[in-house]
């Protein structure tokens, strides 16, 4: 099964939650941060612990879930949008600090791949992912705990996707009901376009940097070429197209090959 | 009712049905009791417009997850066609040009939802992620945020028309195809071998099925469908914006779940997937009696969605730790 | 990474009087077991005979519901594969437990990366893992990922990965099952080795001729109950199989000599890129055809575009005009995951190649589907409660058996088996072949796929040997000797 797409199903459902819980406190930027994981991670464990303990599918609990988070964004804040003049100077400025240069939500980014490049190759953790992910069946003989490391991957997942959230929300000085909607397509193409299968077991940070560059630049390089925004959700759904094609493709590729050297 | 399973597995879900009729019943009482007007004839016909687009959509999508795949992208074909419908009303064209452009602009992407699954070997999760966004995007990129509202006058008849008395012209449609499809998937031998390719894609080719053309077939359909869908909604809203039906996939994909479809294929009726089209509907118009807004809806088709595999999973749970205390 | 222990004269392993029952089914009643060090143990049995229920208690994967397992004399409890592993029980499991993503060295340690705080330290697990193989001969080299190797590498990777965790006592599960011959010869040199250094080995398997060759002591489980052990010089093969089986096994291959009629099916130059070239042989009538060689070989292959669930790039297959709706044939060698469907009833799995006979108007009917059904159960004595218990249910002997009727009801004109006695046991074995003789009698033609000797050259009358892709030799009934065989398949 593929973690690392899972871990962008999760990101968006929490992502808006968090953004909302967070925009309405006014307090200093720690807390806000703190709350932001803690607000993220607390959503992802639930999917993660739907599919870790009741071994549904993944597919069923994040669409419910997805919608699930979004109706109660929507109880929570009665449908209001929360203003940049309701927010402290501070919740705002965070992410637009610079530092050497390059502003925080910058060198935010940087760090989280760096600790993604480390976290991939060198913690038992993400091996097991890759162990789990790549066998499933020999995964539960050899002992691995599948479901409590993908439980993690979860969590980890939307306290990243809360994180995402905050820096959302003082980066536009808006919180509302619908925001970030559809964001999750984008990550899913992001990751597929990185290279990671969707079949589980392969993939690297790197590549999904890559990918999340390749996005970007579409995503900004359309208004140059005097195409309308309205384009954007199309290319995405081609480019997702093309890279599960391409993937499918080489799969066979491999598999051919495979059976004849067996 | 589940053809090919063997006998514990038939009455389990037939228990599943009565559980469902169970709930319906409950669901009637309930809201009579709350409102006076409820029983009233064309109250309950006014009801059913909450559900039958969606559960004709529900129809051969119940099929497909029994084939063992799943098409994600129904909403969105619903808006494509929509919107292609709006566009071709909009050069002057008649009603029966339009439903034409609505229907086959639904089978066309429900056909290509088919060839990426079994030509380009996609997951249909994935395909249809894709073609969900390409098709929803299609929508936003044709249309912007203008509407399209120039239909011709005739064609208000599909969403608002009565066939007969209370029977709208979409329940009418809906319990003709309710029929049809749960004949052909339980008393037919191309409904024997659809439950077979859900429930073991592999061992049905070597049966000598064509299991490609099976879920080709079945994508199109699923397709077709959201296209008329597409025509009835249409025709009952009059306009068209590039949001119609959104959420809808969710709603759909819940109204087969809850009627007791297996997502991982290979099990399910028709009937099911009908009672849970009526449960659904009625707690839906019961929900709007009470004033509750669409947004917190999803809350509701959420929960129920992962209750209702949720529950199956926690009962098995249950029974294994109690046989192995025992 | 692993000593040498010093030999045990005590048992190392000692089961006593495990039960255990899935759901009211008894899988093991009255079960023991000793394992000493420095010896091969074959535990032997028919399939359902609890085997496998047993690896996986000893493996932690089941738990038993009484019963008493020792290590040293000391009273254990295997709660899940970790414990497994950290009370040094190792097992190579029969089918293919490698994570084809992963590299080899990875693979030895995926259980127990050497690390520090959960941070893997690779030069470490490199090092070991090459050290691993260094010691097993392994030919191929730690950084490889395991998806490129072989599926006999892939078994050394096993076991090497249950050395990785000074493993003391050692469980093949039935690991030749889709080896060839040398790689079972090299297998079987690693065990030896690990033997000699004192480790205790359960060995199953279904093979008389690697028991002989590997074991010193034996074991036999009969319906979940041990009914013998002891060493294997003290009694006879006949002795063993009486045992297994509870009654004598009249005839293991029934052939009966039919004289094969007219041509049924030619083949002229068959070929498909990357499995196998230049393919050309004649079927006829009444006549069974052996298809020997190594797996690999492009058997299955072969079998598959026969069958036409493949294409061939070059080439033709004809079929007598007279068995074209007749038609082909395949009774594959998966038989759980390609051969029938688990969750489907007997009936219904019978019923699925035969649809449009049963239903010629579309309307399908349950009736007539049982009453099919009842009638192969009849003929294939197939054991089951009835037309309606679900096949998953049923022993891999039967479970053979409905994919085999599946495809007789459909009375075809060639008839293709892909192993079709591989992992079942005696009993089911003679049935199979019983079918078999009686289609070719009835003047069908068959081709039968298979990797024991013993079969081939007991059921065909012709017998064609494959080696990578390409036909090395054909052979009739006088001529077919094991040794014309096995060197015509081997590279030798």
């Amino acid at each position: 099964m593929n973690w690392l797409a899972r871990l962008s199903d999760a990101s968006r459902r929490d992502f808006a939650f968090g953004a909302l819980t967070l925009a309405l406190p006014g307090g200093g930027v720690v807390p806000v941060l703190l709350i932001s994981l803690l607000a993220g991670g607390f959503l992802g464990a639930f999917n993660g612990l739907l599919v870790w303990k009741l071994r549904l599918p993944p597919i069923v609990v994040t669409l419910g879930t997805m919608s699930i988070y979004r109706g109660v964004i929507y109880l929570l804040s009665r449908g209001a949008w929360v203003n940049e003049n309701e927010m402290s100077p501070a919740f705002t400025a965070f992410p637009r600090l610079e530092l050497l240069g390059l502003s925080l939500l910058a060198w935010l980014s940087i760090l989280l791949v760096a600790a993604f490049i480390f976290a991939l190759r060198r913690t038992r953790l993400a091996r097991d992912l890759y162990a789990a992910g790549g066998n499933p069946h020999a995964a539960e003989y050899s002992g691995i705990d599948a479901g409590r490391a993908q439980f993690i991957a979860y969590t980890i997942c939307g306290a990243i996707a809360g994180l995402c959230g905050y820096l959302w929300v003082a980066r536009f000085a808006v919180a509302y009901t619908d925001i970030a909607l559809g964001f999750e397509l984008s990550v899913i193409a992001a990751c597929l376009i990185g290279g990671v299968s969707i079949a589980g077991g392969t993939g690297s940070a790197v590549g999904v940097l890559l990918g999340c560059l390749f996005i970007g630049i579409i995503r900004s390089a359309l208004p140059l070429v005097g195409i309308s925004a309205f384009w954007q959700m199309f290319i995405n759904g081609a480019v997702i197209l093309v890279a599960v094609l391409l993937s499918a493709r080489q799969r066979d590729r491999q598999g051919q090959t495979l059976e004849a050297r067996a | 009712m589940t053809p090919g399973v063997a006998g514990i597995f038939a009455r389990r879900w037939l228990r599943w049905e009565t559980m469902l009729a169970a709930v319906l019943v409950a669901e009637f009482v309930l809201f009579a009791s709350i409102s006076p007007y409820f029983l009233d004839v064309y109250t309950l016909s006014d009801a059913t417009f909450n559900f039958t687009e969606r559960a004709i959509v529900a129809l051969p999508l119940a099929m497909l997850i029994i084939a063992g795949e799943i098409d994600i992208s129904v909403a969105a074909i619903i808006a494509l066609s929509s919107v292609s419908m709006g566009l071709t009303a909009s050069t002057g064209a008649g009603t029966g040009t339009v439903v034409c452009v609505g229907l086959g602009t639904g089978l066309a992407a429900g056909m290509i939802n088919g060839a990426l699954v079994t030509i380009g070997r996609v997951p249909s999760i994935v395909a249809t992620i894709g073609t969900m966004t390409l098709f929803r995007g299609a929508a936003y990129a044709v249309l912007g945020d203008r509407v399209l509202k120039d239909y011709p006058p005739g064609f208000a008849e599909f969403g608002q028309g009565y066939l007969v008395g209370p029977v709208s012209n979409e329940l009418a449609l809906f319990v003709s195809f309710a029929l049809l499809f749960g004949v052909f998937l339980h008393y037919t031998r191309w409904g024997q071998a659809i439950f077979a390719v859900g429930a073991n894609p592999v061992a049905s080719r070597f049966a000598g099925l064509a299991v490609n053309r099976y879920r080709f077939a079945l994508f199109a359909a699923t397709g077709l469908f959201s296209g008329l869908a597409a025509v009835l909604l249409t025709s009952r809203l009059g306009s068209t914006r590039p949001s119609i039906a959104q959420g809808w996939e969710l709603e759909i994909i819940s109204m087969v779940i809850l009627g007791g479809v297996s997502v991982w294929g290979g099990k399910g009726s028709i009937l099911g997937v009908v009672l849970a089209a009526l449960v659904f509907g009625l707690i839906t118009f019961g929900l709007g009696l009470m004033n509750v807004p669409g947004i917190v809806m999803s809350i509701f088709t959420g929960s129920l969605l992962i209750l209702v595999v949720a529950v199956p999973a926690l009962l098995g749970r249950l029974r294994l730790s109690r046989e192995a205390n025992s | 990474m692993w000593r040498s222990s010093p030999r045990y004269s005590d048992p190392v392993l000692t089961l006593t009087d495990i039960r255990k029952s899935f759901g009211g089914v008894r899988a093991l009643e009255r079960a023991s077991l000793e394992v000493p060090a420095g010896s091969v143990t074959a535990l032997i049995g028919e399939n359902g005979a609890g085997k496998s229920t047993l690896v996986k208690i000893l493996t932690g994967i089941h738990h038993p519901d009484s019963g008493e397992i020792r290590l040293d004399g000391e009273t254990v409890r295997i709660a899940d594969p970790r414990a497994a592993r950290a009370l040094g029980i190792g097992v190579v499991h029969q089918e293919c437990q490698v994570f084809d993503n992963l590299s080899v060295a990875e693979n030895l340690f995926v259980h127990s990366h050497p690390s520090r705080r959960g941070i893997v330290d690779w030069r470490a697990l490199r090092q070991h893992a090459a050290a691993v193989l260094r010691d097993l001969d392994a030919g191929f080299d730690a950084d490889l990922p395991a998806g490129r190797l072989s599926i006999a590498q892939k078994h050394v990777v096993q076991i090497a990965r249950a050395l990785t965790h000074e493993s003391r006592v050692l469980i093949l599960d039935e690991p030749t099952a889709s080896l060839s011959q040398r790689e079972c010869a090299e297998l079987f040199r690693i065990v030896r080795k690990l033997r000699d250094a004192g480790r205790a080995i359960l060995f199953i398997s279904h093979k008389f001729e690697e028991i002989d060759a590997l074991a010193d002591r034996y074991a036999v489980f009969r319906d979940g109950v041990s009914v013998s052990a002891g060493a294997l010089k003290d009694i006879t093969r006949d002795e063993l199989i009486r045992l297994m089986v509870g009654r004598p096994v009249d005839q293991l291959f029934p052939k009966i000599d039919v004289a094969p009629g007219r041509e049924l099916l030619r083949v002229e130059n068959l070929g498909r890129a990357g499995e196998f070239e230049d393919i050309s042989f004649t079927l006829r009538r009444g006549e069974i055809l052996g298809v020997y060689g190594l797996v690999g070989a492009g058997r299955t292959e072969l079998a598959q575009v026969l069958f036409g669930v493949t294409r061939a790039d070059r080439g033709a297959v004809h079929l007598a005009p007279d068995a074209v709706d007749a038609g082909v044939a395949l009774v594959p060698e998966d038989r759980q995951s390609q051969g029938g469907i688990l969750d489907f009833s007997l009936a219904a799995n019978v019923a699925l190649t035969n649809l449009a006979r049963l239903a010629p108007r579309g309307w399908y009917s349950r009736a007539r589907e049982s009453s099919l059904a009842r009638e192969w159960i009849d003929r294939l004595a197939i054991k089951a409660h009835g037309p309606a218990q679900v096949v998953r249910s049923l022993s891999g002997g039967n479970q053979q058996k409905v994919v085999i009727a599946k495809w007789l009801a459909r009375a075809p004109g060639v008839l293709i088996l892909d192993e079709p006695t591989k992992g079942i046991d005696v009993g089911a074995k003679a049935a199979v072949h019983r079918v078999t003789s009686e289609f070719a009698r009835a003047g069908g033609g068959v081709i039968m796929i298979s990797s024991e000797l013993p079969e081939i050259l007991g059921m065909s009358d012709r017998v064609l040997v494959m080696r990578r892709g390409r036909l090395r030799g054909e052979f009739d009934r006088a001529s077919a000797t094991s040794d014309a065989l096995l060197r015509a398949a081997s590279d030798a």
